[in-house]
């Protein structure tokens, strides 16, 4: 039988019932009857529960931690900092697959620097979250206040605050490309517009906040991961080298996740730090961030600056642009 | 060290909360600062009701309590103390899903579902008050829950649906 035939079969004998009609979604009753499973809905027999300690300022070195305090608080399991923390967690390389990016290698949980406020500084594990938060605020943080770096084109200046040893420009790509005759094309129009643009970044504010719930067993070696990601095989993948399992050994499970907006889609070093307190203390861990951690330490969509001169012939159509374009990565 | 108590604190400060939930008489151990949103999420089991902002602003915590609609994260378990309590579970029967859900999933009125449990509890609260709300009625009376996948417009179809739904089915 050939194609076009079995292709005349099918639209004589089946019906369109989906394509072009108003379908019921499957997963509605779940959501509807409460009964959809986000990640705090996760429960795990003997789950410790996390809070982190987080900078109150924008650039700092750390001086010096005390967890005395903290560690005496009752219903507390521990407290843990940079150094307790990569004795399992190695270091986290991010680039981008372009010769002009620099590629960033950094401690996941950094302890020592701190560049925005929010930055995870240490970690409290407790019987409870109201517990583990009433240690987290007995932790005491001994800040060098830095010069903060607030403005994306001072911090492009020569002589600005530099935030990372490896990038002493502030500038971690650089990158330049021209399609067409730029020249001509400006040498011709009738007109020329020059006009610099600026877009405050965007905060996505998905209604249920991020949270990760990591159980290591130590007997087997298998880690599962409940998390409110987009993007759940490639945090396995990006988890698995800092963490020196294979990723055959990690299950990580986006189960019903209440909005993400590209937010999600980013790994977070909550996403690392979790599994790997669970690794080190070999008990299931489970955060889930409150509002002020989400506002103050999540990612946003990036802020634009945009120097742009357009070429336009008198009838309005654009000839050509040429432009400096700015993209804030953040801290 | 410290005994492996599983996520709910039992300390010295704890109470015994007593509660009418969907019908059920319910009881559980609470310290005073326990969060009623809490309370009913981890020690009764019920995790529809939702947690977004623990400030009040959000909605989607809403529940019923004594008949009126309450934002369970800024009361404490121990506040409600001997109180009915409905929540998003006691709108379905089984599998069979009340008029208003039905309408929501109709008139496409949800998404990812996280402020759905709250926006259902203030509808359900909503058209008793007012079996032949508006347009601007609804608008008025669910600007307590945020949703930040729909943009409302599915949100408010099905209202007006379930409103002629509820009217139709009590003639």
């Amino acid at each position: 039988m050939t194609q076009q035939s079995s292709a005349d079969q099918n639209n004589r004998s089946r019906p369109a019932k989906y394509v072009g009609s108003k379908v019921l979604r499957a997963e509605d009753p779940r959501y509807l009857t409460g009964r959809a499973k986000y990640t705090d809905d996760v429960d795990v027999p003997g789950a410790l529960h996390a809070a982190f300690v987080r900078s109150t300022h924008p650039h700092a070195f750390i001086r010096s931690i005390n967890t005395s305090r903290a560690l005496e608080v009752e219903g507390v399991f521990g407290v843990y900092t940079q150094t307790e923390v990569e004795t399992v967690l190695d270091q986290l390389v991010t680039t981008l697959p372009r010769p002009e990016v620099k590629t960033v290698t950094r401690q996941v949980l950094d302890s020592h620097k701190v560049t925005y406020v929010g930055q995870p500084i240490a970690v409290v594990l407790a019987t409870s979250r109201y517990v583990a938060e009433d240690a987290a605020e007995e932790v005491e943080v001994d800040y060098d206040p830095l010069p903060p770096v607030l403005d994306a084109e001072a911090a492009l200046q020569p002589g600005a605050p530099v935030l990372r040893p490896e990038i002493p420009d502030n500038n971690f790509a650089h990158i330049e490309f021209q399609r067409g005759d730029i020249d001509k094309a400006f040498r011709e129009a009738d007109h020329v517009f020059s006009k610099r643009f600026h877009q405050g970044c965007y905060h996505a504010a998905p209604l249920e906040l991020r949270g990760v719930v990591a159980d290591y067993d130590p007997a087997s070696g298998d880690l599962t991961v409940w998390s409110s990601s987009q993007n759940p095989h490639l945090f396995r993948s990006l988890l698995a080298g800092p963490l020196g399992m294979q990723e055959s050994k990690i299950r990580w499970i986006a189960d019903n996740v209440g909005g993400g907006f590209g937010m999600k889609a980013h790994f977070f070093d909550e996403d690392a730090i979790i599994p790997a307190l669970s690794k080190l203390v070999g008990r299931p861990v489970k955060w889930i961030e409150d509002r002020y951690e989400n506002l103050v330490a999540c990612e946003r969509s990036k802020e634009t600056i945009i120097y742009l001169d357009m070429a336009v012939r008198a009838d309005g159509t654009f000839l050509a642009f040429r432009g400096r374009y700015i993209g804030v990565g953040g801290a | 060290m410290n005994d492996r108590v599983n996520t709910v604190e039992a300390s010295a400060e704890a109470r015994l909360v007593q509660l009418r939930v969907n019908g059920e008489d319910v009881q559980g151990a609470a310290e005073p600062r326990m969060l009623l949103a809490d309370f009913i999420r981890h020690v009764i089991g019920l995790k529809g009701t939702h947690v977004g902002c623990e400030q009040g602003s959000c909605g989607a915590c809403t529940i019923r309590l004594n008949g009126k609609i309450v934002r369970s994260c800024i009361m404490f378990a121990v506040q409600a103390n001997g109180a009915e309590i409905e929540t998003v579970e006691n709108l379905a029967n089984g599998a069979e899903l009340h008029p208003i859900q039905e309408s929501y999933r109709e008139k496409h009125g949800l998404q990812c579902g996280f402020c759905t449990p709250g926006l259902l509890m203030a509808t359900q609260s909503l058209l008793e008050e007012n079996p032949k709300p508006s347009e601007q009625d609804v608008r008025e009376y669910l600007s307590g829950n945020i949703c930040r996948c729909t943009g409302y417009v599915g949100v408010v179809a099905a209202v007006m649906d379930a409103a002629d739904k509820l009217s139709s089915n009590s003639r």
